[in-house]
């Protein structure tokens, strides 16, 4: 386990002695926090960094006008 | 979320991304013309991996070129276009040659879907144990947890890669059977072998 839980449940990322091994312990510390919140929650977060890099890309069909 | 894998669902209540909008809206028009199955790191983005991509990996079951050409216009209706031509039939013959194609919105090339035909036994075995996730408006069609971890960590094992296996693995660790990953891994081998 590469996290350090304290008595709150709340737990620290440990930082990696490499930078392979500092994403792998935030991998594992992000699941923890996924798991502790819903999914409204944690995608919330999630799709800031989402949204900030891909458009909206709602369209109009050609044939009927409308959203689809 | 809340994976029955008996079942091979999963409820996900998560507020969609304008990446999921773009799988919920491309896979509603496909579904009508072919079986799909997305797969690789869109399916590690959906259920929680914190990056993002541009392209989505899609199978499709081969069709006919009737059907591919049903698909094509139905897509070409609704906004979509191909990066790869206007012409069905060159897109068809790129899908029939073991290559991929991909759809954006018109005039937006990203996001976009990269859709193949399995070219082996392998990618046509991924419709046989593929998992339905059932979002807030819409559902999509995935590949299964342990095959997704198998191809992640012994095929495309790239740093990025190594990193969508482990999220899912880490998520679902409880819940994964070992022993198909094990297999999968086994099958992988043996088709990169001379």
């Amino acid at each position: 386990m590469q996290t350090e839980k304290n008595t709150n449940k709340r737990i620290f990322l440990i930082p990696g002695k490499t930078n392979d091994e500092d994403r792998q312990n935030f991998i594992y510390f992000w699941v923890h926090y996924m798991k502790e919140h819903s999914d409204d929650e944690w995608s919330k977060q999630q799709n800031n960094l989402i949204n900030s890099v891909i458009p909206d890309t709602k369209i109009k069909s050609k044939k009927s006008n409308r959203k689809i | 979320m809340d994976y029955k894998r008996e079942e091979r669902r999963i409820i996900l209540n998560r507020e969609l991304s304008n990446l999921d909008d773009f799988a919920l809206n491309f896979t509603r028009i496909v579904k009508k013309h072919a079986r799909y199955v997305i797969i690789s790191g869109y399916v590690s983005i959906l259920l929680g991996r914190t990056r993002t991509t541009e392209d989505i990996d899609m199978f499709i079951m081969p069709i006919s070129k009737e059907r591919f050409n049903e698909l094509y216009e139905d897509l070409i209706e609704n906004g979509f276009w191909c990066l790869n031509s206007d012409n069905p039939e060159i897109a068809f013959d790129y899908l029939k040659s073991g290559l991929a194609i991909r759809f954006s919105i018109e005039n937006m090339p990203i996001p976009n879907f990269e859709v193949k035909f399995p070219k082996d036994s392998l990618g046509l075995e991924t419709f046989n144990d593929s998992i339905e996730v059932i979002l807030p408006k819409g559902d999509l069609i995935i590949s299964c947890l342990e095959r997704h971890i198998a191809f992640k960590r012994y095929f495309l094992k790239s740093k990025k890669d190594l990193e969508d296996a482990g999220h899912i693995e880490e998520f679902f660790k409880e819940k994964l059977d070992y022993q198909k990953i094990n297999k999968i891994k086994n099958l992988i081998e043996s088709f990169e072998k001379p």
